[in-house]
């Protein structure tokens, strides 16, 4: 943590990409060692900032943190994933901090680029020295760290630089270590009421012409995503029964307000929709049920099935791109993996595709035209920003709400950093937000995490990000959000750490959306009280398992 | 105070201090030798050392905030270790390490004091897990972790004071994998 803390200090302060040479250790010469050795063994040149002097002698004077001193260097553009031997390295780095120092964490991952971290840590009177290396595939840093860890405790609890408070206690801020930690985002408004959805409630308003009875009402019935059907969106072309379960009329009463239009026939009814995975004991899916293998039950009373479709059955699906810098190192792979993605779904799913920094971009509107999306897919390689995860998503929601068709889902490659989880942006959607809305939406969601390492959550390694600060602890929220928003939609979370992985990642994806029977009802009681609605769904084979969301608020 | 109550309280108080001395030795002897799992660096794919003694927990420990529960539970825990030091290796294929690698810290594991409390052999996932705890008198003085799989090879050693009521609020902590410690009861000490 204190390393972090020092970390946050030097790039808040604006010299995290810089090289210093401090002396606040004339008789330690392991920083020059190492410096040396990799100029040497890769034929590189520290990266030279501007105004590094003035920086270092800011921190000299103003001692922020109780950091007393640091000595940094940066190494950029060389390929540092093939360096001599990892052995030797490690055996260099033991003799080169060899007196007085404590080695604390390796971590070599050959799998990532040859990515290493050392941490070594000494005690140097009241203070504390540490020294951390590490290598990328394209970076190497190496920095020594000299500070009071008193000080540094007092720091985070009132962080001040120089009298002037830069924000509350840094310690315990960000997120709910004790459990529950959803990493709740402030709103800068009031969200708007997330139901109810066009997916569940279908309204019909049927003007009544010239007195006629109920008998004149229209063979209108609803779309399996609730959204008024009529004869340009014939989206189930047979597949429905049961005509008389569906609508539930109710003619206006006297006195009501809607009474005053008594030329109209109010008709509503709430459909459920459901996209359903069905496996068997082995947990393999099962993939040719049919609609009388499946049973619904809200609140532990059956309800009978509307409407169904089979699992190949087309998806709209919008494949999400978290293009945050994070991301840019892997672009190449990035436009790849998606290729083959759009290779392996079948043809007549039509795909949207959108990008995100802080913006919401689409990139190709829903579409089955291959090439225009792999066309469009090339245009990610020139944009790069933030990461306003939970708004973005919640924009994907709202698009997925015009399609009129019930498979819809949402493949979302990221890291699910949202940038409220360090505080520096606002957003619109707190993920709790998001949450309860996509938890009542027909949208099943799969993430793909995808969070590539560097030597700030490498260290995390250390400190496990337990203190609810620092990159870690905001990597295990983000992960944990990502779970539950695939839990509540019926998803399922992909990691992968590595672009090789990406290809299978969404391989995988592309499997499991097609592996989802899509269902609806009208529910036996709709008393719009605000209560949720708990939803199962049973198979009538021998050990077979269906899963489905959890269950609807009835708004 | 007459001389014979100030020899008396002497010898009580000395009393105190060699059990104590004893203890905190004791605690020390709970450190596994784990040096020659070295030699499976250059095999692996995936590496994770960590080596916290005292000190450096302790000085962790100044960075916990007592106002949130778990960080004060963390705390409190860190509060009577001696140290943490963890190895993980993952390695491309089977077969990279060998049985003796485990054997040698096993050995030391069959020496007095420790006993094993959680054994775990899944033929299906072709995983075994090890769970050992050193006793002195009533409390847990270290505790050691050996998890074994055909591509990957786990050593957690823990040394010092451990409840094991609250040895979960370590998880994920100093390089501490997460792990399924539900269930584990403190054991009687053994007397070997």
């Amino acid at each position: 943590m204190t390393v972090l803390a020092i970390l946050a200090t030097l790039l808040l302060s604006g010299v995290s990409d810089a090289q210093a040479q401090q002396p606040f250790r004339a008789k330690g010469k392991e920083f020059k060692d190492v410096v040396k050795y990799i100029e040497t063994q890769f034929g590189v040149r520290k990266t030279h900032i501007p105004m590094l002097g003035l920086a270092n002698f800011a921190f000299k004077l103003i001692r922020p943190a109780g950091v007393k001193g640091f000595k940094l260097a940066v190494f950029e553009d060389a390929d540092f994933s093939n360096h001599p031997g990892n052995l030797s390295f490690n055996s260099f780095m033991r003799e080169a901090y060899r007196k007085d120092w404590q080695p604390l964490v390796r971590v070599n991952s050959k799998r990532e680029g040859n990515v290493q971290t050392y941490i070594y840590a000494r005690n140097a009177g009241k203070d504390v020295q540490f020294a951390i290396v590490t290598f990328e595939e394209r970076e190497a840093v190496v920095m020594e760290v000299k500070f009071n860890p008193d000080a540094a405790a007092r720091f985070m609890d009132n962080p001040k630089i120089m009298g002037i408070s830069i924000g509350n206690s840094i310690r315990g801020g960000g997120a709910d270590i004790a459990g529950n930690n959803t990493g709740r985002a402030p709103s800068r408004r009031t969200p708007p009421d997330p139901s109810p959805r066009s997916g569940d409630i279908d309204s019909i308003n049927v003007d009544h012409v010239g007195g006629a009875g109920p008998s004149s009402a229209p063979s209108a019935r609803p779309s399996l995503n609730g959204t008024t059907s009529d004869e340009r969106h014939p989206v189930l072309s047979g597949e429905s029964n049961n005509r008389s379960s569906l609508p539930e009329v109710n003619a206006d009463l006297p006195g009501s307000a809607a009474a005053n239009d008594r030329e109209a026939i109010r008709i509503e009814t709430r459909l459920v929709n459901l996209n359903v995975k069905a496996v068997d004991k082995a947990g393999q899916p099962l993939k040719s049920l049919r609609q009388e293998d499946f049973l619904i039950y809200e609140d532990g009373v059956r309800q009978e099935m509307t409407h169904f479709r089979p699992v190949n059955a087309p998806v709209n699906l919008i494949l999400m791109l978290d293009l945050s810098g994070s991301t840019k190192k892997s672009r190449d792979r990035m436009v790849d993996a998606a290729r083959k993605f759009i290779d392996a779904l079948p043809a007549q799913d039509r795909i949207a595709l959108v990008a995100f920094t802080r913006k919401y971009r689409t990139l190709a509107d829903f579409t089955s035209n291959e090439a225009l999306l792999k066309q469009s897919i090339e245009k990610i390689r020139k944009i790069s920003g933030g990461t306003a995860f939970y708004d973005s998503m919640w924009e994907a929601l709202d698009n997925l709400d015009q399609i009129s068709d019930a498979r819809k889902a949402i493949v979302v490659l990221t890291d699910g950093e949202d940038e409220s989880l360090v505080g520096s942006e606002e957003t619109n959607h707190s993920f709790d937000d998001l949450l309860g809305r996509a938890s009542e939406e027909d949208v099943t969601i799969y993430p793909i995490y995808f969070s590539a390492s560097n030597h700030y959550n490498k260290l995390g390694v250390l400190f496990g990000g337990s203190l609810g600060v620092g990159p870690d602890s905001q990597k295990r929220t983000a992960r944990e959000q990502l779970g539950l928003l695939a839990e509540q939609t019926g998803g399922e979370v992909i990691s992968t750490r590595r672009q090789e992985d990406l290809d299978d990642a969404y391989r995988r994806v592309a499997s499991e959306i097609h592996t989802l029977y899509s269902l609806a009802y009208s529910p036996d009681k709709t008393k719009h009280n605000g209560e949720f609605r708990r939803i199962s769904v049973k198979l009538n084979r021998d050990g077979a398992i269906a899963r489905t969301r959890k269950g609807y608020i009835d708004k | 105070m007459s001389k014979m109550e100030m020899a008396v309280r002497n010898i009580v108080w000395m009393i105190i201090l060699m059990v104590f001395s004893t203890a905190v030795a004791q605690a020390q002897d709970a450190r596994i030798e784990i040096s020659h799992l070295n030699r499976l660096a250059d095999k692996a794919s995936e590496i994770v050392e960590v080596e916290l003694d005292e000190k450096l927990l302790q000085l962790a420990a100044k960075f916990l905030n007592t106002k949130n529960p778990q960080e004060a539970r963390v705390k409190e825990l860190v509060t009577g270790l001696k140290g943490v030091y963890v190895r993980v290796f993952e390695f491309d294929k089977p077969g990279e390490y060998l049985s003796s690698d485990i054997d040698s810290i096993r050995s030391q594991l069959r020496s007095p004091g420790w006993s094993k409390i959680v054994g775990v052999r899944s033929r299906k996932e072709n995983e075994n897990v090890d769970v050992h705890i050193k006793m002195v008198g009533d409390a847990v003085a270290g505790l050691a972790i050996i998890a074994a799989q055909p591509q990957e090879l786990t050593f957690i050693n823990i040394v010092g004071m451990v409840d094991l009521e609250k040895l979960r609020d370590l998880e994920g902590q100093f390089g501490i994998p997460k792990l399924d410690l539900d269930g584990m009861a403190k054991p009687k000490p053994r007397n070997d």
